[in-house]
């Protein structure tokens, strides 16, 4: 109940501080706003990963099927909300750059992110043994998250990107937010992070019942 | 005692890619194939261009293209062989994880240096190619390779135990390979460019940082894969 009420407290905080509390910002004015959907949910992308990450070390360490769907349900989750990162993303990039995509290096780097754990499904589905399946999905997720920082932090530091956060964070500390700005990216970052455990919560026991249904011991 | 261990890894990964040679010299499989795509490949951009002269960056991505496609063709076969004839079971139980997958690996990069040598000069021949810092070139395309070489040992030892395995190839290496070619492309156009590459030297640490992870990670990663338990 407690949990539910965070959530709703959080998300309905971030709906109007991000819309009527914040400011615009100095220089990208009213399109800075998205960064109020735009980086919790790229955030919580990352955790989901890492979820599923975390799952896949467990799965090659004790061959656990809880453990598999986790992961596989963390993978899923963490791709929509890749997915949803990209298209908030093109709409800044529209506003800001007038085109939705220009291949600037983050858009590159989640466009290969998107790629790679589309891939992890696509191994999923062709490998029929199930034992072996769990095995070398682990393997494939360990591997794409290995690639991850390579793509998130490496790549857009070593091109020339016009992604925002060269202004917004350009002390590396978020320091040029104003106050009021900040209060409400860290209200929406937790808000996000509640979102994503309570739908990871509700898929994960969705998952089991179907998982059951298959004859599958988790 | 660890200098024995080491010899004893050295030895054991050696006789795997001595047999893989050897399997190679006699047929020529896995070379032929990899070279003649990229020659058939260098040959149409070539004619497709008519002899244009093209920006640096334009043909430093033409090549890798090329040899990244070539590369699918090729390393892909390293364990999907062993499974198709199999003879996987008599490597589990003939040889330790590690030694099957760096010997793997040597292989594979063996496999596309052999490519790289004869489709480099090509490459600069029948694309018009300034290659200006030749050294800086070498460099980029060995640090790739050892990426390349790596992850695909252990992709292809993942596709082998799949279904559809030609088309699951492409679609698990690319994006793991992905900024590999990024940087690769990148490091290329450099070295075709007339300004010196080596002040900025990001790419070629970037590259080699790239190789050390895939190596070592590929190494743990494919225990599990290979073991069938």
């Amino acid at each position: 109940m407690l949990f539910l009420a965070a959530l709703f407290g959080f998300m309905a905080w971030t709906l109007y501080g991000a819309l009527v509390v914040a400011p615009p910002a100095h220089v990208l004015g009213e399109t800075a706003r998205v960064i109020y959907f735009h980086v919790p949910v790229a955030w919580v992308a990352v955790l989901a990963f890492t979820m599923s990450l975390w799952n896949s070390v467990v799965v090659l360490r004790r061959h656990s099927y809880e453990a598999d769907m986790k992961a596989e349900v963390s993978a899923r989750m963490g791709l929509w909300f890749c997915v949803l990162a990209t298209i908030s993303g093109a709409f800044f990039a529209k506003s800001a750059w007038n085109m939705y995509w220009n291949w600037d290096p983050r858009q590159v780097s989640i466009t290969v992110l998107l790629l790679v754990y589309m891939a992890y499904f696509g191994l999923r589905s062709a490998t029929p043994d199930f034992d072996r399946r769990i095995r070398l999905a682990a393997v494939y997720a360990i591997l794409a998250f290995a690639v991850m920082p390579f793509l998130v932090f490496v790549i857009p530091r070593v091109y020339m990107s016009l992604h925002p956060d060269t202004i917004i964070n350009a002390d590396g500390q978020g320091k040029l937010l104003d106050d009021k700005m900040r209060l409400v990216f860290w209200c929406a970052a937790a808000g996000y992070t509640f979102l994503y455990l309570k739908l990871y919560n509700l898929s994960v026991r969705v998952e089991r019942i179907a998982r059951r249904k298959e004859g599958w011991d988790v | 005692m660890p200098a024995r261990l080491i010899m004893d890894f050295i030895s054991g990964a050696w006789a795997v890619m001595k047999k893989d040679a050897l399997e190679e010299y006699r047929a020529r499989y896995a070379f032929n194939t990899t070279l003649l795509f990229c020659v058939t490949c260098l040959v149409m951009v070539s004619y497709s261009l008519g002899g244009a002269v093209t920006d640096p960056m334009l043909q430093s991505a033409m090549l890798w293209v090329i040899l990244f496609f070539s590369a699918m063709t090729g390393l892909s076969r390293a364990f999907i062989k062993e499974e198709d004839r199999g003879t996987m079971n008599t490597l589990r139980l003939c040889c330790r994880a590690d030694h099957v997958f760096y010997g793997k690996t040597a292989m594979n990069f063996l496999l596309m240096s052999s490519v790289i040598v004869i489709v480099a000069p090509l490459f600069i021949i029948l694309l018009n190619v300034n290659m200006r810092h030749v050294g800086y070139f070498a460099l980029t395309t060995a640090l790739a390779t050892v990426g390349l070489s790596a992850v695909s040992a252990l992709l292809s030892a993942i596709v082998a135990q799949a279904r559809a395995r030609g088309m699951l190839f492409p679609v698990l290496a690319f994006p793991a390979l992905m900024p590999v070619f990024l940087t690769a492309v990148r490091a290329t156009g450099m070295s075709l460019a007339e300004a010196a590459p080596w002040t900025g030297g990001g790419e070629l640490v970037f590259l080699a940082a790239y190789a050390v992870a895939a190596t070592v990670g590929g190494g743990f990663l494919f225990e599990y894969v290979f073991s069938e338990q």
